[in-house]
């Protein structure tokens, strides 16, 4: 009966006022708070409980009220740090690499609007994928959080040029990168000047070429002319024969050491460059490491002046095309392509989609990009929409919990009561 | 770089290795001509071997019946569809004889159909310029074989480039000399062998 | 009494029996024709549900045997309710209904308990006629499943012919039949039929397809095409990018398509082309898209299992049992085994082949060919090599046979000698081709010039003998250095001018007078080594023929009479011919290659007129399947719309697919059976996706460096 009594007080008596702060969580009715704020705003200051990210309508809306005059705050709750940008990779044959931030021990999602693509685990910062596609957006899930970025700006291809010695691995290279849809010029050369030519790889310019591949020491004029070519935003991309031009040792990322031979015999699927000898780079102070075998750099790369530079280690990577495995000519292809796309010069023609953070607006979420940057990278967007968050240790208001009317337990209980009544009465139990 | 290495094809039938002055006198021919790295002496490689791969140019000779078994075939094929370039030489001149038969049945089988190479085709301005197509060999002007002047090279094309190389003409006959005996011609006969050799290293 | 009462009795009994056959025969006639209206009121009824809705002929098989089912089921509901008829007494109390002036009296007369009142029963019963309702009742039985079975034939005739025969006789293309909306021409696109005509060496049925999105047949299969309407209106093409030749006709695998007219459709015959295509039919407008899938006619498989591997006989005799398996996809055509002989070593070698135990097959798929070989019949002779292998030919007669061939296996027979302790083994002749080949070109010059002797000036004749004796003497000189090599020494070549040099352990002239000693000796005369001649000397005996014919060629060339010259210059060329078929034995054992010294004759030779031509691009190779991706992706909003051109571009996409990308190409041919049935297509879309698309390259972590790594 005591319960009863306070039940039916707990249902006739009025609420009690918020006072001066009300607390909601993303997710859990912000909507339908944002309503009621609109209309009567039932506290002072609206704290906002967020382990995600709202939706951008919301989160603009939350931006409106704050410069309207209400006090919004909010509350980290763990809105994981997550972003994702998009940039067309410099292949004939399209591509995506797709980059995204998220905490270490996550796991992400990508996805498109065709569907899922594939899973990736983040470490240091985040993860990357090349994806084979990109013209359409991008979707990566983080736990509840999702992350999107539209098709990034297409490119314009320029042609490429290959300079060497007629030799098999000027052969393959040239064939590689041609049959992956790249336009290349060549000279290649047979005897004391007697070459094979191939399109106009005299004419060394960003407007024109993209990357200068240099496959063999080249004489020093010709040394030169590549040189001003890389430090004028063109890439290049060195052999070590290549590496070895007086003009071009300069620009080089690295210094080779001495060969080391294939560690293995047979080229294996997960790591066929093991079965190629290789000159260990030793970097530059500039130069980033691309690719590694046996704690040695295979590969390295470094800006030189407005251009681009990647030095490789291998000399023979036909053999790889030749007496690989039945990828062998794919993956073969697709290294060359991901070498010469690392430097290629990558002028942009589309329109900038607002894919990366960084380019996207003001920050305002209401006006210009912003909504692409909410999507991109939401915890971004909430501190430019609301601020920094409230300190960890301020007091934060109790959200109220979602409990079922007193009135309407009040009646059940007397509902129980009137039949356990008759009950009895017809039982004529006393 | 490890420079052009003048390959010889071993396979199972037949005397694979019926010229064995050939690989000695294009390498002379080709330090000759050009500044191409080219190791000193020829190899013999198995075509059932993996060590085909290693070789991207393959010369193919002999006189007896041709007969690849499957591996060689399958190396075969996979060796020209990845870019490598196979010289057939049949060294009886002689269409009607069984190497001309059979290896170009093998060939048609495994690789693709021979046709004729039209005289107009970059290999015969790869270095040296033929006008005239493939250089006439002695063997022929002779009547020996077929008592036919072949006037073309059969080859099997791959978007417009030679994966094989067929010649009825019998250079391993006519290249078969010691190179040293080159200086005695007025006109060296073995310089379409550079064509050959440039065309497969820069096309 | 009794007798009366008896009579009475039997009387009423036979009427009532009389009484009962007829109801029965009404019971019978009514199930019967009821049956019949039934059943062809129902056939009616399916056949108006086909022609609204059009049914499939799998259902459609089951609409006769249902309609004699609800005939049957009809019959058994009549009799069941006429089942009364069966018992006397029903029929007695059926009449007693129908007549009720009988007031019971039939019913208690054949009950038979009141046998005092029988008389007077039997005379009340005898008063009472019952013979109109009986006739009436029979007359309903019979009359109204009769009229129920006219309104059902009437419905019947009044149905389009075709219609009812699609359900009376379903047959595959029966579409055809199917009746098109009223009141507007037919639509040339659908129905569709095709029938598939394999080639005669299949040996394969005719293949009826209904509507088909895909024709699937042996290339070189006769396919015919029909549908309704104008064929005026109609257009066709293959694939989608050509053009449409015009009304009335397209081209199809470079081969006008031609569309007849008749009967209210039209037809077009084709022949399924080799390669994947498009069959586009366009009709105001509108479009419909067939792939055209060939299947490839593979070439049999052969293995040869005996002899089972290379073998080395020691004597040419012998039986060896052959055995081998045979089996083509189709069917094989003939089977044997292929034998080619080769004789002779170095530059000159001999062939036979041989065909043994030729069988035919006869459109069998596999085959078992077992034969013995008697090695005996072949002739061998030692050194002698048999290539053997089997071969099998299939009957395809539109691609030419596809001939399948085992492995070959290589018998020898061993040289005498062979199993001695010092093996010895053929080796090529290093420099004699070249002398005799440049012998037979300084014969055919020097009758040549023989011949022009009566057209020419004696001096500029004497010019061109000498020219072709110098360079007889130059050959000369290159047959005695294969003499000198044979016994050990260097060939000089032609930089040895200085033949007064001792070379090999002969001197010129001791080299000529050994010659000399030679050629006089009568030929096949055993050569005697032990009056101290040198064994250089016995072995090259053919050549010191010839080095002395060239001689004497030479001397009469010199003098300028070539006429002279010939036959010695023939001798040579026959001297040399015997020298090449001589037997040679060289240790066994690679020789040493020969080490080019390039650094010395690097650059050394003249490049005059050397140019290292312009290379060509090679075409893209990944780019195709990138188009085909885009296509993909260009296709699904159109199917996220639900646009009926969706599943076309799905179609011609499939088309191109089906070369490069067969994964993809069966997963979208199971798209659009989906999508045509109505069902959920993500599944094989996905797979479809999948297959065109690469996986996605995981690049790690975030790297400083951007662009593909």
């Amino acid at each position: 009966m005591l319960l009863l009594a306070a039940l039916l007080w707990g249902s006739l008596a009025p609420a009690p006022r918020a006072r001066g702060r009300s607390a909601v969580r993303v997710g859990g009715g912000l909507g339908a708070a944002l309503d009621a704020w609109t209309a009567a705003p039932p506290a002072d200051t609206l704290m906002l409980l967020a382990d995600t990210v709202p939706v951008a309508r919301l989160l603009a809306r939350l931006a409106a009220l704050r410069r309207a005059g209400t006090a919004v705050t909010w509350a980290d709750g763990g809105v994981p740090a997550t972003a994702i940008a998009l940039e067309r990779v410099a292949d004939p044959e399209g591509g995506v690499r797709a980059l995204v931030a998220a905490p270490p021990g996550t796991r992400i999602v990508l996805a498109d609007p065709f569907g899922a693509m594939d899973t990736l685990r983040p470490a240091a910062g985040g993860a990357s994928a090349l994806l084979a596609s990109g013209e359409s957006e991008v979707r990566a899930a983080v736990g509840a959080q999702s992350v999107e970025a539209g098709a990034p700006e297409s490119l314009a291809l320029r042609h490429l040029v290959v300079l060497g010695r007629a030799g098999w691995e000027s052969k393959f290279t040239i064939a590689a990168l041609e049959e992956r849809g790249w336009t290349v010029d060549a000279r290649l050369a047979v005897a004391p000047g007697i070459e094979v030519v191939q399109g106009t790889p005299a004419a060394l310019d960003t407007a024109r070429t993209a990357a200068v591949v240099v496959l063999d020491s080249l004489p020093a004029a010709d040394g030169a002319r590549v040189a001003a070519f890389a430090l004028s935003g063109g890439g290049l991309v060195l052999s070590p024969s290549g590496a070895r031009t007086p003009a071009l040792a300069a620009l080089a990322p690295a210094r080779q050491g001495p060969e080391i031979r294939a560690a293995t015999l047979a080229f294996a699927s997960a790591s066929p460059r093991r079965a190629l000898s290789f000159f260990p780079l030793q970097l530059r102070g500039d130069a980033l490491p691309l690719e590694a075998r046996d704690g040695r750099v295979a590969a390295a790369a470094r800006r030189a002046g407005a251009g681009r530079v990647v030095e490789v280690g291998y000399e023979e990577t036909w053999r790889w095309r030749l007496g690989g495995g039945t990828e062998a000519p794919e993956a073969h292809r697709a290294w060359w392509a991901a070498v010469v796309a690392s430097a290629a010069y990558r002028p942009v023609t589309g329109r900038g989609a607002g894919s990366a953070p960084g380019r996207a607006g003001d920050g305002d979420p209401v006006r210009g990009a912003g909504a692409d940057l909410s999507r991109a990278a939401p915890r971004a967007a909430i501190f430019g929409a609301l601020g920094a968050p409230a300190p960890a240790g301020a007091p934060t208001p109790t959200p109220p919990r979602p409990r079922v009317p007193s009135g309407l337990a009040a009646g059940i209980v007397l509902a129980l009561l009137l039949v356990e009544w008759g009950s009895r009465r017809l039982r004529g139990a006393p | 770089m490890s420079g052009f290495v003048f390959a010889t094809a071993q396979y199972e039938s037949g005397d694979w290795d019926s010229a064995p002055l050939v690989p000695a006198n294009i390498i002379d021919t080709i330090a000759r001509y050009t500044q191409l790295e080219v190791m000193p002496t020829g190899v013999a490689v198995p075509l059932g071997s993996a060590e085909l791969f290693r070789y991207p140019f393959v010369f193919l000779t002999g006189h007896l019946p041709v007969r690849l078994n499957e591996t060689e075939r399958a190396n075969l094929r996979t060796f020209a569809s990845r870019g490598g370039l196979l010289f057939v030489d049949d060294h009886n001149h002689d269409v009607d004889g069984a190497f001309h038969r059979t290896c170009t049945e093998e060939i048609t089988r495994t690789v693709g159909p021979l046709v004729d190479l039209p005289n107009d085709h970059p290999l015969y301005s790869a270095f040296f310029r033929f006008e005239n197509g493939p250089p006439t060999t002695t063997h022929e002007l002779n009547g020996w074989g077929d008592n036919l002047v072949h006037k073309h090279l059969l080859a099997v094309l791959r978007d417009g480039r030679i994966s094989v190389l067929y010649s009825n003409k019998d250079y391993s006959s006519e290249w078969g000399y010691h190179p040293e005996s080159k200086r005695l011609y007025s006109v060296d006969n073995t310089r379409f062998a550079v064509n050959v050799i440039v065309y497969a290293l820069t096309r | 009494m009794s007798e009366i009462k008896e009579g009475a009795l039997a009387t009423a009994r036979a009427r009532v029996s009389r009484t009962q056959v007829v109801l029965l025969a009404g019971v019978v006639t009514s199930a019967l024709f009821w049956a019949l209206a039934a059943a062809t009121l129902a056939l009616g009824a399916l056949v108006g549900l086909d022609w609204w809705v059009g049914l499939t002929s799998q259902v459609r098989v089951l609409l006769r045997p249902f309609a004699a089912f609800i005939g049957a089921a009809a019959a058994v509901v009549v009799a069941w309710r006429g089942r009364g008829a069966r018992s006397p007494e029903r029929v007695a109390l059926w009449i007693e209904e129908a007549a009720p002036r009988l007031r019971y009296a039939l019913v208690t007369v054949l009950e038979g308990r009141f046998a005092a009142a029988a008389p007077r029963l039997e005379e009340e019963v005898a008063a009472v006629s019952w013979w109109r309702p009986l006739v009436r009742a029979a007359l309903r039985a019979t009359l109204v499943p009769a009229a129920a079975l006219a309104l059902g034939v009437l419905a019947l005739a009044a149905l389009p012919r075709g219609a009812v025969e699609r359900v009376g006789a379903p047959r595959p293309g029966d579409a055809l039949l199917r009746p098109g909306p009223r009141g507007g021409p037919a639509d040339p696109l659908s129905p569709l039929v095709a029938t598939v005509v394999s080639p005669a060496y299949a040996r394969l049925a005719p293949v009826t397809l209904e509507d088909p999105d895909q024709i699937a047949a042996l290339a070189g299969s006769a396919v015919r095409i029909e549908g309704r309407g104008d064929a005026r209106r109609l257009h066709g093409r293959l694939g989608a990018d050509t053009p449409a030749s015009g009304p009335g006709g397209g081209r199809i695998g470079g081969d006008t398509l031609t569309f007849a007219a008749g009967g209210g459709r039209w037809r077009a015959g084709f022949v399924m082309p080799a390669e994947p295509a498009a069959l586009v039919l366009t009709a105001e407008g509108r479009e419909r898209v067939v792939v055209l899938a060939p299947q490839p006619d593979s070439v049999p498989v052969v293995t040869l299992s005996a002899p089972a591997r290379d073998t080395i006989f020691r004597a040419a005799t012998g039986v060896l049992p052959l055995a081998a398996e045979a089996r083509d996809d189709i069917g094989l055509d003939a089977a044997w085994f292929e034998l080619i002989v080769s004789a002779g070593e170095g530059e000159t070698f001999t062939f036979r082949t041989a065909v043994v135990h030729r069988t035919a097959a006869g459109g069998a798929r596999a085959l078992a060919l077992r034969a013995t070989l008697r090695l005996d019949s072949l002739g061998l002779a030692p050194g002698n090599i048999v290539h053997l292998r089997a071969v099998a030919a299939d009957g395809n007669t539109v691609a030419g046979p596809g001939k399948g061939v085992s492995e070959t296996r290589t018998l020898r027979i061993a040289r005498v000698g062979e199993y001695d302790s010092i093996a010895l083994e053929g080796a090529p002749p290093l420099f004699a081709d070249t002398s005799l080949l440049s012998q037979r070109m300084l014969l055919m010059l020097a009758e040549a010039l023989e011949a022009r002797r009566p057209r020419m000036e004696r001096p500029p004749f004497v010019d061109e003998s000498r020219r072709i004796a110098s360079d007889q003497a130059r050959l000369r000189r290159r047959v005695g250095d294969v003499i000198f090599m044979r016994l050990g020494g260097a060939p000089q070549g032609e930089e040895g001018e200085g033949e007064g040099e001792r070379r090999g352990g002969l001197s010129p002239e001791e080299l000529l007078r050994a010659a000399d000693s030679v050629t006089t000796m009568t030929m096949g005369e055993a050569l005697d080594f032990a009056g101290g001649e040198s064994p250089v000397v016995a072995v090259n005996r053919p050549l010191l023929e010839a080095y002395n014919a060239m001689w004497d060629a030479g001397r009469e060339l010199e003098i300028g009479e070539p006429g002279r010259a010939i036959p010695h210059m023939r001798a040579a060329l026959e001297a040399i011919q015997r020298a090449r078929n001589a037997v040679r034995v060289y240790l066994r054992g690679r020789a040493a290659p020969l080490v080019v010294d390039v650094a010395r004759v690097r650059l050394a030779g003249s490049r005059e007129g050397a140019g290292g031509g312009r290379r060509a691009p090679r075409p893209a190779l990944t780019l195709a399947r990138g188009r085909l991706l885009s296509r993909f992706r260009t296709a699904l909003p159109l199917l996220a719309a639900r646009d009926p051109a969706a599943v076309d571009s799905l179609l011609l996409l499939r088309v191109d697919a089906l070369g490069g990308a067969p994964a993809a190409a069966a997963a979208l041919g199971e798209a659009i059976a989906a999508l045509r049935a109505g069902r959920d297509a993500t599944a094989p879309l996905v797979r479809a996706r999948r297959a065109l698309e690469a996986e996605p390259l995981r690049g790690g972590p975030l790297a400083a460096w951007e662009g593909g790594w």
